[in-house]
């Protein structure tokens, strides 16, 4: 779906590259999580994939055509949620979606119907100026679906919501993965990328570090050793146990049979531990 | 035609819903009732003083030219509002795209200027001016209001720098007043003001000759530059 090749990208004046020659390629159907520190060249990327920038080198081809190659039919095939809301103020939450909607030639999704979806189906006669940032912020991640396209890019799409909210719009990008939608994420948050991306590269001063499933990532990254906390004559004891072979150690088993266990647990790293171990970075 | 209809419903409702805007995109309707109205009076009460009647033309031009300013004002906080919440961004990431936002943004406010013109001298009370005259006119003042638009929205950081700038640009104004009381070819350096065109196109709308045509054809060569060099730095200033 998206295929990027050795590319570079030099913002005017400026003496450093941006990026420095990045590769990667995004299947149908994908979640592809985009992390990386502030500064890092992730919005670069996103800019260049959506059509903003134009000024690069490489090869950057989108559905098979080259990004340079597109017109403005593009945006009937891409839906964009920035970071922030960019909204009317002054117009109401079903205003805003239907000015966006009058844009598209394509089939269009009922803006009543998406607000439903974010929980705000009450609040579509508000005005914006009356909204709170996490509305703005649904809001704002169902714009992008407005006119059902084949690629969806979200910018930290959960920042600023509520856990219960938070769910709900990582339930709604599952779901659009089932219906096929390719989905390029963009984020800070390792928790969020881990639950929903089914690959994610490592972004660090224009270079991509490493690009795998956050489950290999882990699982290499991760010490194979198992945790047990357990509790001996009342006090709370903990120790390690090497996970091959596990089921014949005696220790082990002994120990499951005869104490009070508390939690076990593999050593498996996070994905922020991963980060920080391949770029030497932290995602600030 | 039905997106142009609804961006047009939704500037109306932007402009609308903030009264400083609602009042600056009726000023010019409330200036020329004001001068049907009111210029008579005071043209009796100066009377003693000055003969305004001489002076009706600068005064009317000056009318026309304000409501393209306040046309490119509303404009132009329309789009410092776009700027500031950064709408302009979801709005070039739809089929309308970077070239269809900046041209609905200049032909917004010359839709407007220029139906202004049109309306603003009956309104006024003037009729003695053909309508084969005033039309150029309004094209020329209708050019007026996006270069106002677009000086705002590529030179203002804010909205409070937007109505300082406003202001500033009414310096422009001063030209075509020296102009007009100065008899000398020299007259022709305050054409460095856009607003010096059309006045002395209106001015020389009721003279025989070429003069007319000169200054209305000048006159879009000045604003043709001027547009074309703000329009560009405005879509480089998007990104």
């Amino acid at each position: 779906m998206i295929v990027v090749k050795d590319l570079k990208f030099t913002y005017p004046k400026a003496r450093e590259e941006t990026l420095k020659g990045i590769d990667f390629s995004i299947k149908e159907g994908e979640i592809f999580g985009f992390l990386g520190p502030s500064g890092a060249g992730k919005s670069t990327t996103q800019k260049i994939l959506i059509g903003l920038l134009k000024d690069y080198t490489g090869q950057v081809s989108v559905m098979g055509k080259e990004i340079k190659d597109w017109n403005r039919d593009y945006y009937e095939e891409i839906g964009i949620s920035f970071e922030l809301p960019n909204l009317y103020q002054k117009l109401t939450a079903l205003e805003n979606l239907q000015l966006i909607q009058s844009f598209y030639k394509g089939e269009t999704e009922k803006p009543m119907k998406l607000l439903e979806m974010v929980g705000l189906g009450d609040k579509g006669n508000l005005r914006i100026s009356q909204y709170s940032k996490g509305m703005k912020m649904r809001l704002n991640f169902i714009r992008a679906l407005l006119h059902k396209p084949d690629i969806i890019f979200l910018d930290e799409p959960t920042s600023g919501l509520d856990p219960v909210n938070a769910k709900n719009i990582k339930d709604i990008i599952l779901q659009q993965k089932k219906e096929g939608k390719t989905i390029f994420l963009t984020t800070h948050n390792m928790a969020v990328a881990d639950e929903l991306c089914d690959r994610v590269a490592f972004i660090v001063d224009g270079e991509i570090k490493m690009i795998n499933s956050p489950r290999e990532l882990k699982v290499q990254g991760g010490k194979r050793r198992v945790t047990v906390e357990y509790v001996d004559h009342g006090v709370m004891v903990k120790k390690d146990f090497p996970l091959d072979g596990i089921g014949y150690d005696p220790s082990f088993v002994e120990l499951l049979q005869q104490m009070e266990i508390k939690t076990i647990h593999t050593q498996e790293a996070t994905l922020e531990d991963i980060f920080i171990q391949s770029t030497g970075r932290k995602l600030i | 035609m039905k997106k142009i209809y609804i961006l047009l419903v939704n500037d109306l409702r932007n402009i609308l819903r903030e009264p400083m805007l609602s009042l600056a995109f009726l000023g010019p309707f409330l200036l020329s009732l004001a001068m049907r109205w009111m210029l008579p009076s005071v043209t009796i009460y100066f009377a003693n003083y000055v003969d305004l009647t001489s002076h009706y033309p600068l005064i009317f031009s000056f009318m026309l030219l304000l409501a393209a300013m306040l046309t490119g004002m509303v404009t132009g906080f329309l789009l410092l509002d776009e700027r500031d919440d950064q709408i302009y961004m979801t709005l070039i990431v739809t089929p309308l795209g970077k070239e269809g936002y900046t041209l609905y943004r200049i032909i917004f406010p010359m839709v407007i200027s220029f139906f202004y013109a049109i309306i603003a001298l009956p309104i006024a009370g003037v009729g003695q001016i053909p309508v084969g005259f005033v039309i150029p006119i309004g094209l020329l003042a209708a050019l007026e209001a996006p270069i106002m638009a677009l000086f705002l929205a590529c030179f203002a950081g804010n909205k409070v720098e937007g109505l300082a700038l406003s202001k500033g640009f009414g310096l422009l104004m001063i030209p075509p007043i020296a102009a007009y009381f100065t008899d000398s070819k020299w007259q022709l350096l305050a054409g460095i003001s856009p607003f010096y065109w059309p006045v002395q196109a209106f001015l020389a709308a009721g003279e025989s000759g070429s003069a007319y045509w000169f200054y209305i054809f000048g006159g879009i060569l000045i604003h043709s530059i001027l547009l074309y060099g703000l329009t560009n730095r405005f879509i480089k200033k998007m990104g």
